[in-house]
């Protein structure tokens, strides 16, 4: 992961992780239509590379993707009403997420296997990082881990009984999201940078 | 009209709660030329599109059942309002001021939290001011950082986004939910 990903990372976070409600379930959602939007937003732009004036290469991609957006709250609507109307504006966000992190503003010269791969790794990263970031504020903050089920969600308590202080709560609001991505990124770039010295100095 | 305007702007802000806008603001504190025509170009934009997305949404589509699909239908107009807009500005001042997902995200704020047009105007206008207020917050917090001499990048974003959070928890300070202690009883 070079520098540059990880300041594209700390944009993303800003744009689709911090705004949702804290709970791993809702995470799950997000998580899953940020990757079915990359793998159907890499196909369609093969296509319109082909059939398509390279002008109207943005224009229908970011249509097709708001009506991927629109039929999956039409499904999630099916699956669980309550969901639905809690992410209520949240179905948008992750499609300017896939857009920078699928790089889907760029023609792709490359064969449509390569592309796949390459962004599906991508988002696959951040679909990592997404989930441990869901699953610190769901656990220290509510005690539980949470799973979307048709009545809303169902939440596994870890911690029972505990009468410890509201410290961890802080965490599951938004001011407390900013603070938890950014512990996340500095620790990151740390240890980058620790392993870029151990790398060349193994070098020399 | 004055509640909305608190609401958005220092209650809720949209950019600080909701979430959006914040890269795009910290984004154009870092390049500050000619933020008057973006700004002026974001709203009229975000504005002309609210409102006639919000007639043809409430003429056509909610006696036909689809009021669901809006998102599509406000895309199209925007983007045809956007191109007309952008190439006004390019061709008398030759400054791009292209703007695609805040925009966005504001339109389908003002549409989804309006009760009446005037109102989901209102709210569009205020969602603009909103950004465009922000922007003075995180360029002083770079100026600070920078006499202090920070001189990359990478050193002044986590302290730029602290400070945000900072800010946050001030402007959230009537917001006491967090001192409960949820499931740790």
């Amino acid at each position: 992961m070079k520098k540059n990903e990880l300041y594209t990372y700390v944009t993303l976070s800003l744009a689709m992780l911090v705004p949702s409600p804290a709970r791993f379930a809702y995470g799950l959602v997000m998580i899953v239509m940020l990757n079915i939007l990359i793998l159907v937003g890499t196909i369609f732009r093969k296509l319109v590379n082909n059939f398509f004036y390279d002008d109207l290469q943005n224009v229908l991609i970011t249509v097709l993707l708001i009506s991927f957006c629109i039929l999956f709250k039409q499904v999630i609507v099916i699956y669980s009403p309550i969901i639905a109307l809690t992410l209520g504006i949240l179905f948008f966000m992750p499609v300017l997420t896939s857009f920078v992190l699928g790089n889907l503003y760029n023609k792709s010269e490359k064969p449509l296997i390569d592309d796949l791969v390459a962004n599906l790794s991508k988002s696959l990263a951040f679909s990592l990082y997404s989930l441990i970031f869901f699953a610190i504020r769901d656990i220290f903050g509510y005690g539980t881990l949470s799973f979307p089920i048709p009545e809303g969600i169902h939440a596994i308590k870890i911690f029972d009984n505990q009468t410890s202080s509201c410290v961890g709560i802080f965490f599951s609001s938004i001011p407390g999201g900013i603070i938890l991505f950014t512990l996340m990124i500095l620790l990151f770039s740390y240890t980058m940078k620790n392993l870029e010295i151990i790398a060349t100095s193994e070098d020399k | 009209m004055l509640q909305n305007l608190f609401y958005y702007l220092i209650y809720s802000s949209v950019v600080l709660v909701y979430g959006i806008g914040i890269e795009r603001a910290g984004a154009l504190s870092k390049k500050q030329n000619r933020l008057f025509i973006k700004a002026i170009k974001m709203l009229i934009c975000v504005t002309s599109t609210t409102s006639l997305s919000y007639l043809f949404v409430k003429g056509l589509l909610v006696p036909a059942g689809y009021a669901d699909l809006y998102p599509f239908f406000t895309i199209l107009i925007f983007i045809s309002i956007s191109v007309f807009v952008e190439t006004i500005i390019r061709i008398t001042s030759k400054v791009s001021a292209n703007e695609f997902g805040t925009s966005l995200l504001f339109i389908f704020i003002s549409l989804s939290e309006g009760l009446s047009l005037a109102d989901s105007v209102l709210i569009s206008c205020i969602c603009v001011l909103s950004l465009f207020a922000t922007i003075p917050i995180i360029y002083s917090i770079h100026y600070r950082l920078d006499l202090n001499a920070f001189k990359k990048e990478s050193d002044k974003t986590s302290y730029v986004l602290i400070s945000l959070a900072i800010i946050m928890l001030i402007l959230l300070f009537w917001n006491n939910t967090w001192l409960n202690m949820g499931a740790y009883k």
